[in-house]
């Protein structure tokens, strides 16, 4: 014990020899998360509507500011223009085309996605004026919440991009720190030693789960201050992780014993950390995309992760399509990796020259 | 019971392709000795070096180390040895303490004793007040003593030490080459490769001089400087000798060079009892300023044995 507890210690001294590739790896997860869920999302639009000289302008501005938002910001901010000239992205103006009222919302040059949103902004706010109006045609809306509160979208993102920087972390620092000891030389102090190569693996191992989950940490810390959304246990969660730590210390040391140079065990790691995130259901869960792209992204293992991470952020609902095949498949990924980085160290480091 | 030699090479070959790196190698080193490995660049030291060591699988041949055969026993032979290699393999970014903690974790038995060990020796090579610097902010003397601290922090038998001064001062080199020789009367077991004749004839209690891939010499400096059949003789003359070669004809001479304009450098077979025949030689048609009649040196030794070629 006294050994491993040495060999742990200088592995966190490694810190020393590459601190900007920890940095990156550590961080560069919650500086994203901040940047695209804070400064890139916008929940609230702003609308352009044309000064109301009517009624039913006037009814129509009070519309648009009584759409609500589920998330809490306002939907709509409506900016008061004086005509609806050219060069608007969007504007809105009220008028009677044929004595009935008429919403006339005009488009400059936006992305079709701009145009959506803002399109179902405007639909909004014309259901809240109008729907009563009319009576047995209006549209009514029943609700069968999945959920008994919303939650915002910048949660799910958020948690998926919790594998991505526990796989980061463990992967980028693993695969450089291991190309490492082959590029300065002091890989020869790991080919001479009496120790278990076991031992030493199991030390490296333990070192980047802990920093990796130093990461989780802190991206988890930064996903609950932004949204305010905290998952119901942390325990499961860093449980739920560490299995994927494992598969990416693993490939990390892998691609660092297999290259034997930093810089492309460093690509390797970031590469594989990002295919992994777009891939395994970074952006939605798997089974809302086609089947194809759903079978493809089951084989990563970001996907049965964030499977499993998803009731405890969602008020216990589970979305795997199969709970225990999930787990499974993560123990077989783990174990099988376990038994491929044994043999390559075995290889690449251990062996004799013949 | 100990085993009576250290290490036991026994017809070893190792080839790279066509390449016939160690040739049908056989030595041994006894407990307690300095052993030397000489040779040219490319001879195969450092071959030899990593096939002892296991590094590399030999295709002919067996090689034991302590009693223990290198290929079959290799975990018991590796805790008993240490090995410092010509690039020193620290951890750049750490201190010096850090460097004999990671060491220790991976090498030491007794990790009970690993504390006092490494103050001791920190103290012997003269690190104890830069334990906590950086080994990036050390001469290349002080990172191969650190080095040297670290292949003996286990307490092994056996040291190997890949050139032990290459780039290291003079004040660095005397003390590297103090420290060994005080290991040494510890009762280690060191075998040095070296370029350096000075420090092979300071050092070694024997040595053997590597050839491609074979051993062509073996023996203690000063019966390898013995055997040689010439001595050297160093002269300055006014006006210089012309034709040497003419004047000398008498004698046995060879290697015939010129160092200074008015210096003549040659080997002589038994110069000592023709040199005043040869002062009078000289005599008849120049001024002698100088002369000088030595023993050859290990250079010598070394040159007559591999040549005077360049080696790539």
């Amino acid at each position: 014990m006294k050994r491993f507890s040495l060999l742990l210690q200088s592995e966190f001294k490694q810190f020393l020899t590459a601190p900007v590739v920890h940095l990156i790896a550590i961080i560069q997860p919650t500086l994203m998360y901040i940047l695209m869920s804070v400064i890139m999302v916008v929940p609230t639009f702003e609308m352009r509507i044309v000064n109301p000289s009517s009624e039913i302008g006037n009814d129509f501005l009070a519309a648009v500011e009584e759409v609500g938002s589920p998330i809490g910001p306002d939907y709509i901010e409506p900016v008061l223009v004086d005509d609806a000239a050219p060069g608007y992205r969007q504007v809105v103006e009220i008028l009677e085309i044929g004595e009935k009222p008429t919403a006339l919302q005009r488009y400059g040059y936006i992305d079709s996605n701009l145009v959506k949103n803002l399109r179902n902004r405007l639909t909004a706010s014309l259901l809240v004026l109008w729907n009563i109006e009319l009576g047995d045609q209006g549209i009514t809306i029943q609700e069968y919440p999945w959920l008994p509160n919303d939650i915002p979208y910048t949660v799910y993102f958020g948690m998926a991009m919790i594998p991505l920087a526990a796989y980061l972390a463990a992967a980028m620092i693993g695969g450089y720190l291991m190309a490492q000891e082959f590029e300065s030389g002091t890989i020869l102090t790991y080919r001479l030693c009496p120790t278990s190569p076991l031992l030493i693996l199991a030390a490296k191992i333990t070192r980047l789960l802990i920093t990796a989950l130093a990461a989780v940490v802190i991206l988890y810390g930064t996903l609950g201050l932004i949204t305010g959304v905290w998952s119901s246990s942390f325990l499961a969660l860093l449980i739920i992780l560490t299995p994927l730590i494992l598969i990416a210390s693993c490939i990390g040391l892998i691609a660092g014993m297999v290259t034997r140079s930093a810089l492309p065990s460093f690509l390797i790691a970031l590469a594989s950390a990002f295919a992994f995130w777009l891939i395994g259901s970074g952006f939605g869960l798997a089974a809302g995309f086609s089947p194809v792209f759903e079978k493809i992204s089951r084989l990563i293992p970001n996907t049965p992760v964030i499977e499993m991470l998803f009731p405890y952020f969602y008020f216990g609902r589970q979305v795997a399509a199969h709970p225990l095949g999930a787990k499974l498949q993560l123990a077989g990924y783990t174990i099988t990796l376990s038994l491929v980085v044994i043999l390559v160290y075995r290889a690449r480091v251990l062996s004799k020259e013949r | 019971m100990a085993h009576e030699n250290a290490i036991e090479v026994r017809s070893v070959t190792r080839n790279f392709g066509n390449l016939v790196a160690v040739d049908n190698l056989s030595f041994n080193v006894g407990r307690g000795e300095i052993f030397g490995l000489l040779g040219p660049n490319g001879a195969g030291k450092t071959t030899a070096i990593n096939l002892i060591l296991g590094l590399l699988k030999a295709h002919q041949g067996d090689i034991r180390v302590l009693g223990f055969d290198i290929n079959s026993q290799t975990r018991q032979v590796y805790h008993q040895i240490g090995y410092v290699p010509q690039e020193t393999n620290l951890y750049q970014d750490l201190s010096a303490i850090d460097n004999l903690w990671h060491h220790a974790a991976l090498y030491c038995k007794d990790l009970r004793v690993v504390k006092d060990r490494m103050e001791e020796l920190l103290d012997f090579t003269n690190l104890w007040q830069r334990r906590k610097d950086p080994v990036k902010t050390f001469s290349g003397g002080m990172k191969r003593r650190l080095a040297l601290a670290r292949a003996l922090l286990h307490d092994p038998e056996v040291i190997f030490f890949d050139e032990p001064t290459l780039g290291v001062d003079v004040q660095g080199r005397f003390a590297l080459w103090e420290h060994i020789q005080q290991q040494r009367e510890e009762g280690k077991t060191f075998v040095i490769s070296t370029n350096n004749m000075v420090e092979a004839d300071t050092l070694c209690d024997r040595l053997t001089i590597l050839d491609h891939g074979q051993a062509i010499a073996l023996d203690t400096p000063e019966n390898l400087k013995a055997d040689m059949q010439y001595d050297v003789v160093s002269i300055h003359t006014s006006p210089p000798i012309d034709d040497p070669e003419v004047l000398l004809s008498k004698y046995t001479v060879q290697n015939i060079t010129r160092p200074q304009p008015d210096g003549l450098r040659f080997e002589m077979q038994s110069a000592n009892t023709n040199t005043a025949e040869l002062i009078k030689t000289i005599s008849n048609n120049h001024q002698l300023d100088s002369i000088l009649v030595a023993r050859p040196s290990l250079d010598d030794v070394f040159l007559f044995h591999t040549g005077r070629a360049l080696r790539e």
